[in-house]
């Protein structure tokens, strides 16, 4: 039997990114050759709207699948305002570097990081000419975070339901160096194991 | 200058953290509606010797004292073993 990768997008902190890097750590995936799947937790249903939209190569589900899935990686991406650390090992935390937006991370962080917790942090929609946030990149970037810029690639992907790897985006401002981003992101994730 | 309101905030997290409270401990929070659900199993029927029966049995039993996993997860787990001995992979 496959060996399914687990990861949990999470953050209590609304606006932070977790369905934006949901869907495109999955079409990262699949680009690779992967099956992956993603498990929309929120309420909003912002990766099902993606789904929906039927742009996506990928399977989004509702809840949680009652069999064993057939995916290569499954990404449960959860709900704002949700404080229970989740149960599996390998967690992805987006925040963007406001200091209030900090706060909450680093609360959830602790949280997860006295359970034990693998975790992965994202930095995202980071505007680096500013020097508040480019100090905050600058102390999470050593700590080994990731970074993903403020981008107009992912407004102008949103607007028509697409993941950032979609042929449709190829031409987009810094495509490249975006899509390279979250494929950095998914090798991290590819290489961790308990 | 930046740093410093890191430190603050990290002390603070650090110290909520041990706590098991949130910032605000009194608002309400999101209680998740988890359905525990299970794969859905059939009863299959197999002749099998009295001293694997009993054997299987006392696994079961020693198993559940332990809260561990119960009969046919067990089943299934060594159904997967000698699945995987014999290169043969279950569908679906």
């Amino acid at each position: 039997m496959k060996q399914i990768k687990i990861i949990s997008i999470w953050n209590p902190k609304g606006g932070q990114g977790k369905s934006m890097l949901a869907i495109n750590l999955a079409a990262a995936a699949f680009e690779l050759g992967l099956k992956p799947l993603v498990v929309c937790q929120d309420p909003q249903g912002t990766s099902i709207l993606y789904f929906k939209a039927g742009n996506l190569p990928f399977e989004v589900m509702s809840c949680v699948p009652n069999n064993r899935p057939d995916a290569d990686i499954v990404i449960f991406d959860h709900q704002a305002s949700d404080w229970e650390v989740p149960t599996n090992y390998l967690l992805v935390m987006p925040l963007k570097p406001a200091r209030d937006q900090y706060a909450t991370y680093i609360d959830a962080y602790s949280r997860a990081e006295l359970l034990g917790k693998k975790i992965i942090t994202i930095v995202t929609d980071g505007q680096e000419h500013r020097a508040c946030e480019n100090e905050t990149i600058k102390y999470l970037k050593e700590k080994n975070a990731f970074i993903i810029p403020s981008s107009g690639v992912f407004s102008r992907a949103s607007s028509e339901y697409l993941t950032i790897f979609d042929p449709k985006m190829n031409k987009a401002y810094k495509i490249k160096e975006r899509r390279m981003e979250i494929n950095k992101i998914l090798a991290a994730i590819l290489i961790e194991h308990k | 200058m930046t740093n410093n309101w890191i430190d603050e905030e990290n002390a603070r997290a650090t110290n909520l953290a041990k706590t098991g409270e949130t910032t605000n401990k009194n608002a309400p929070r999101l209680i998740k509606n988890v359905k525990i659900t299970t794969p859905a199993r059939k009863i299959r029927s197999i002749y099998i010797q009295d001293l694997h029966g009993k054997a299987f049995d006392k696994l079961t039993f020693e198993q559940k004292m332990i809260k561990g996993k119960k009969a046919p997860e067990l089943m299934e787990e060594a159904i997967e073993l000698l699945l995987k001995k014999y290169n043969e992979l279950p569908n679906g």
